[in-house]
């Protein structure tokens, strides 16, 4: 199996990933309440895998 | 004549909501809209600014082109785009209603000024108080300079400040454009109004300037205290022919009369033939409640 | 104009909650993960254990046409199912919020705002459905081989007017419901059945707004448009035409 790493193929994944966890982030900072705890949120943005971010903005935010 | 409303009707399903309302507006009036809570003003004003259908019966407007030209609408609960901010909001309602890039700065700067939201207006509105909401909801129903002004319990859901400035408000508004605001409120009526419409389930009971109002109730009231007042000698007075009824309120007799030169003639005769002094005596007005609930309960 | 102002408007609030940003990444997401699953399928195997010893396992070979249409397929499902999720409050939101209440009064004509709705969310689904393909293009590329820019950009064209009926069928229901989940639940019903309608009797059906997919796949093989496929876009054409005015009609009569 390969051991280096092949950056044209992961690179624009990690760099959706990195867009999404920060545009997240600085909406969930402005958010003052979210649906459901807000602390709660954070740990979603922050340790689920790509998946986190979108939850967010999909369920997070109280129109 | 600004507003003709003849013989209009809603009804949502099998029930009936309003039947058969009709009254007119006069240019720069005041008219309070009273009645208890689910008497249909919401549905009336929402039919007024076009959001809703009469079911039978006609809305006139003295315009020719589109109405919701000339109406402004502030509802019950105003609610905005909360992610903009309120010098946005009424930038784009200005646009809305197509009015000119000089015009609409000043009049958002304007009204920005006159409803107090100067300090607040680059903030995004979901930071707003309930207070600066009913406030940016004024100035939006007011960006297009409307001749008529529809509020829907606009000092309601206010702290006595809140509706205090907001009373003021439309007092200097009456002078410029007719408003017809609807309020459980009575003396909120009282203040600010010329007419008043009072609905009870969905039906017009009474309608009128106050002071004729006031007049056909036989309105007038006396208030006295004498050093006699027990229960034969109010009976007694009771049987004058002028007096329609006497609540004893305290050390005090509110009597209700039809009239009062002939009240205060056969008063006096009254007391003078009794032998009773009097300690205080003057001449009351009905106040907003005591027409309301005589004219919703006949 | 009062219709540039709707059009900004709708157009500031998808900047401000930043849907024209994470919605087209999202999409991107989605149409790699089954090309890029399916390239390392082996290894994903060999991680989990392997298997049995003995076994022959045999993973057929993707060309590039197919890494690509892989994309482009879960699209379909969870592509339309975010594009629903966006345009589901259209217009029911506002009306269960109450800022219907205070807007509608305003003299709006219904047409201009039944299209900056429709338009706006068209915008944010083209820039979804570019990422998304380009991604997917990139991929194909990377992992399976050659496939011309060119048959992206055509696929492109054509996704886009099915993604014009989806957004259309989500305005339509928008027009009369106040509730956008009801919106989600009514639109996301009627493309199901019309999914269903597709897989049993499309082979007759010709020029069925679904049978659009099955057409693209015909073009990406045969290196050529497909008669059909220009047909079966302009009935989802005029479908869309006929949807937009039938929900302005409804929305000039309710209005909250």
């Amino acid at each position: 199996m390969e051991q280096s790493i092949n950056w044209a193929l992961i690179a624009p994944i990690l760099i959706v990933q990195l867009i999404l966890l920060v545009l997240a982030l600085v909406d969930w900072m402005k958010q003052e309440n979210t649906r459901g705890p807000r602390l709660l949120w954070l740990f979603i943005i922050l340790f689920v895998n790509i998946l986190g971010p979108i939850l967010y903005f999909l369920f997070g935010k109280k129109e | 004549m600004v507003l003709k409303v003849k013989h209009v009707k809603k009804r949502f399903g099998k029930q009936t909501v309003l039947k058969d309302i009709t009254f007119s507006l006069e240019p720069k009036t005041c008219t309070a809209l009273i009645g208890p809570n689910g008497a249909g003003k919401t549905t009336l004003l929402r039919m007024l600014s076009g959001l809703l259908k009469p079911t039978e019966g006609s809305i006139a407007y003295e315009t020719k082109g589109d109405f919701r030209r000339i109406i402004g609408y502030l509802p019950q609960y105003p609610q905005f785009y909360e992610w903009m901010t309120a010098k946005e909001f009424l930038t784009f309602a200005a646009n809305i209603y197509g009015l000119g890039k000089y015009e609409t700065e000043n009049r958002v700067r304007s009204l920005l000024e006159k409803t107090d939201l100067v300090d607040a207006k680059h903030k995004q509105i979901r930071t707003f108080s309930g207070g600066m909401k009913q406030r940016l909801g004024l100035a939006q129903a007011l960006i297009h300079q409307p001749k008529i002004l529809f509020l829907d319990e606009p000092v309601a859901s206010l702290d006595p400040i809140g509706r205090r400035d907001v009373l003021t408000f439309l007092k200097q508004l009456k002078h410029e454009m007719t408003i017809l605001f609807s309020t459980h409120i009575l003396n909120d009526a009282e203040e600010v109004s010329d007419r008043v419409i009072i609905l009870k389930d969905g039906t017009i009971v009474e309608q009128g300037a106050l002071s004729s109002l006031e007049e056909k109730y036989a309105l007038s009231k006396i208030i006295l205290r004498m050093n006699l007042d027990g229960a034969d000698v109010i009976k007694r007075m009771k049987r004058l022919p002028s007096i329609q009824d006497i609540e004893k309120i305290g050390d005090f007799l509110h009597l209700y009369v039809t009239s009062l030169d002939d009240a205060q003639k056969e008063l006096f005769s009254f007391i003078e033939g009794e032998g009773i002094s009097l300690i205080e005596y003057r001449i009351g007005r009905l106040t907003m409640e005591e027409l309301f609930v005589k004219a919703v309960n006949e | 104009m009062q219709w540039t102002t709707l059009m900004k408007k709708e157009m500031l609030q998808f900047w401000r909650n930043k849907q024209i940003i994470w919605v087209p990444l999202v999409m991107a997401i989605l149409a790699v993960m089954d090309p890029i699953t399916y390239y390392f399928l082996p290894e994903i195997l060999e991680l989990s254990g392997g298997l049995p010893e003995g076994a022959v396992f045999e993973i057929p070979e993707l060309t590039a046409n197919d890494s690509f249409l892989l994309g482009v397929e879960s699209l379909n499902f969870m592509g339309v199912m975010l594009l629903l999720l966006i345009s589901m409050g259209a217009i029911a939101a506002e009306r269960k919020s109450g800022v219907a209440e205070m807007m509608y009064t305003k003299p709006i004509h219904p047409f201009s705002y039944m299209m900056s709705k429709w338009l706006a969310l068209l915008i944010v689904a083209a820039v979804a459905l570019f990422t998304a393909l380009a991604f997917n293009w990139y991929y194909t590329n990377v992992l399976y081989g050659e496939l011309a820019f060119f048959v992206m950009l055509k696929t492109f064209g054509f996704y886009m007017v099915w993604l014009m009926f989806i957004v259309a069928v989500a305005i339509f229901f928008n027009a009369f419901l106040s509730k956008p989940g009801l919106v989600f639940a009514s639109a996301a019903g009627v493309i199901f059945v019309m999914n269903l309608i597709d897989t049993f009797l499309g082979h007759k059906l010709t020029y069925f707004p679904n049978r659009l997919t099955s057409h693209l796949e015909e073009m990406l093989y045969s290196q050529k448009v497909p008669g059909e496929l220009y047909m079966t876009a302009g009935v989802i054409l005029i479908t869309v035409s006929v949807l937009l005015g039938g929900s302005t009609v409804i929305f000039k009569n309710k209005k909250i």
